[in-house]
């Protein structure tokens, strides 16, 4: 019942704090009739054991808790193992339905065979103020708090997440459990690592059924719930649904079904209109939206089994699948961008230079809304402060690299031609026209070619000193015909080295400055007229 | 001669992942009946139950408070509690008006009850919410 985490940790909470409320019921001055007993009422009916949980567990932290329980971790006083204790307050369970739930979620847990993806129910105890289920510890967290965090995951990750969820559906089902609340907040993982195993956690709304038997009872979570659940006529093909949001979630970070109350998500359930327009799913396989549609089938008999869902070819094909998540793209430019040579970096300085006033203003707008102090000059601070102003989620390694490649003199803070420099580079340029004025800047005598005197010359202006091997590296890597000067050619080659990514990076990157740029408007920060706020501002 | 090879341009603005973090919720359980009251969840609330009603009565400075169900979809409906003027009554030790109604007290109400015949006083420090069941035949 509810949503019950075992393993958000908070601070320890001493004993004490955990108290008995001793509040005794006052007399009610509205009451018609007697008030009802305060007897205990008894949930589990068949309680193996008299003892108490103290006698075999210490109770210790609170781990998390849900909408109906408080999970601690508890110790197993003879075994020294962890695990988790779920205490399910009387009092929260206020009505005849409540106490039921409970009871099935305990036959359910007992009866479903031991499984990987399950969490296992090791014991079950019941005082007068608490049901206790004692289970194995999950310490890796939700499964929401990581989609959250990472904003969407990658094909082949979401894959393996997909494959797990419909093995515990296929399971389920195959031993006559609905699950019937199929949602992140559901999963935990085992444990912290990336590829930690992850179990469902919570059978509270959860029924045994027969095959071909109906059910009307509304229960759910909104975004999850299946159409035929909000129509009061569905069977476990319900979970097919909740599982198939949950992939839709995974692949691009939002629900399917949205709006901005319970009826607007419920209407939008019942319209059933999937967007795959929006980012990131361009970028996407058409073979994993296609395992998203016939999930998110309107009409229970034709949407897949979870057997069917585990036989597609993509989740078949899972270590095919891209493993980029569209986010790891700035770090692999900014990868590249360290690699590049001086004369390429200075190039885009120069292209930088020559960007019309539109295309460089909303660039001018962000280096002096990072430069807090006016300086001309950005350090790692202003930088990280001014990013996460921008609402850009890079991380702090990412900032860290950002910063590394991007201050290519090397004193440990970004002046403006560096900053323009690295933020060219993110947004991949298309614009031949601009390497072709480029080229012309550093071909001073106008013969068509970079000569090494000229390279020499452009290089020294920027950073005081040139040296000659490094002059010679360049025209080593960038003079590919070894003719002892830089054809346009060769330039444009140069430039574009690196750039094979893709296409799908490619309109990505486009967007997230779009993004960028939006943020910075909504922040007051940009003063852009009106002919220009509504025009895509890309190089 | 080089062709220019301007990009095109136009699509839909993407979300941030901070944006996304707006959008995906947790959210508490949908039932088809429901009451919610202006309570931390784990508020002491007295529950009694006769053969005509569900009363529910709370200490609340709420002041005028009305009762209103609301019809998510046919079959699903959702009792709050509003001010007179239809505000929101604040939620003791809640910032910040969370509109999922997640922490909130909440009570499923069994299928023998009428919520839309709610009502709701707020009187002498207590909040009192009274929601009938269904006439049995046998009465």
């Amino acid at each position: 019942m509810g949503n019950c985490n075992a393993c958000v940790r908070v601070d320890d909470v001493a004993d004490s704090n955990r108290g008995k409320k001793n509040k005794k019921t006052k007399p009610n001055p509205y009451a018609e009739e007697e008030i009802r007993s305060g007897v205990p009422i008894r949930v589990l009916k068949d309680v193996t054991s008299r003892s108490l949980i103290g006698d075999k567990y210490v109770i210790g932290r609170e781990l998390g808790r849900g909408e109906f329980g408080i999970t601690y971790l508890c110790t197993d006083r003879e075994t020294k193992q962890e695990l988790a204790c779920k205490s399910i307050s009387k009092r929260k369970l206020r009505t005849a339905i409540d106490v039921e739930d409970v009871r099935r979620e305990v036959a359910i847990m007992s009866t479903l065979p031991e499984h990987a993806n399950v969490v296992k129910l090791k014991a079950t105890y019941e005082d007068e103020e608490n049901v206790h289920l004692v289970m194995e510890l999950c310490a890796g967290g939700e499964l929401f708090d990581r989609i959250v965090a990472r904003g969407h995951y990658s094909e082949r990750a979401a894959a393996n997440v997909a494959r797990t969820i419909a093995e515990v559906v296929r399971m389920c089902h195959a031993n006559g459990v609905m699950h019937r609340d199929l949602k992140p907040e559901n999963f935990l993982f085992a444990n912290k690592k990336e590829n930690s195993v992850l179990k469902a956690i919570d059978f509270g709304l959860s029924v045994f059924f027969k095959p071909g038997e109906r059910f009307s009872e509304i229960v759910g979570s909104p975004y999850y719930m299946a159409p035929e659940v909000l129509k009061r006529n569905y069977g476990p093909e319900v979970d097919v649904w909740s599982a198939g949001v949950i992939l839709y979630i995974l692949l691009c970070g939002v629900p399917p079904f949205w709006a901005e109350d319970e009826r607007g998500v419920a209407l939008a359930i019942l319209r059933g209109v999937i967007d795959f327009k929006r980012e990131p799913w361009p970028q996407i396989s058409d073979s994993a939206k296609s395992l998203v549609r016939q999930m998110l089938e309107h009409d229970p008999k034709k949407r897949l089994t979870a057997e069917q869902v585990l036989e597609h070819s993509w989740l078949q094909n899972a270590k095919k699948a891209s493993n980029v998540p569209l986010g790891d793209i700035v770090r692999t430019r900014l990868r590249q961008f360290s690699l590049m040579n001086r004369l390429k970096k200075r190039a885009l300085r120069v292209i930088a230079e020559h960007l019309s006033v539109e295309e460089v203003e909303i660039i001018k707008d962000m280096f002096t809304l990072m430069d807090t102090n006016k300086d001309g000059k950005v350090t790692y601070e202003e930088l990280k402060v001014g990013l996460r102003k921008v609402g850009s989620q890079l991380a702090e390694p990412e900032i860290k690299m950002l910063m590394e490649v991007a201050d290519v003199d090397g004193n440990g803070v970004l002046d403006y031609g560096e900053f323009v420099a690295v933020t060219i580079h993110l947004q991949r340029m298309e614009n031949d026209e601009h390497f072709r004025k480029a080229f012309m800047y550093f071909d001073k005598d106008g013969s068509g070619y970079i000569e090494l005197g000229e390279l020499e010359k452009a290089l020294t202006d920027e950073s005081g000193d040139t040296d000659t091997a490094v002059l010679n590296d360049i025209m080593r890597e960038v003079d590919t015909d070894r003719d002892g000067r830089i054809s346009y050619e060769e330039f444009v080659a140069m430039m574009k080295t690196g750039t094979d990514w893709r296409k799908a990076s490619r309109q990505y990157s486009r967007e997230r400055f779009k993004s960028l740029s939006i943020n910075l408007m909504k922040d007051g920060s940009l003063q852009l007229h009106d002919d220009i706020s509504g025009q895509a501002v890309v190089v | 001669m080089f062709a220019k090879k301007r990009s095109q341009h136009g699509g839909v603005v993407s979300s941030m992942p901070s944006s996304n973090a707006k959008k995906l919720l947790r959210l508490p359980h949908v039932f088809a009946k429901i009451l919610e009251l202006p309570f931390p969840s784990d508020d002491d609330v007295l529950v009694e139950e006769t053969p005509q009603f569900f009363r529910f009565v709370a200490s609340c400075n709420a002041g005028g408070v009305r009762a209103l169900a609301i019809e998510i979809l046919p079959g699903i409906t959702k009792i709050v509690i509003k001010r007179m003027d239809g505000g929101d009554v604040a939620v003791a030790g809640r910032h910040q008006q969370v509109p999922s109604g997640f922490g909130l007290w909440r009570f499923r109400l069994p299928p023998g009850t009428q919520p839309e015949m709610v009502t709701a006083v707020s009187i002498g420090g207590k909040l009192v919410v009274t929601v009938p069941k269904i006439k049995s035949r046998a009465n």
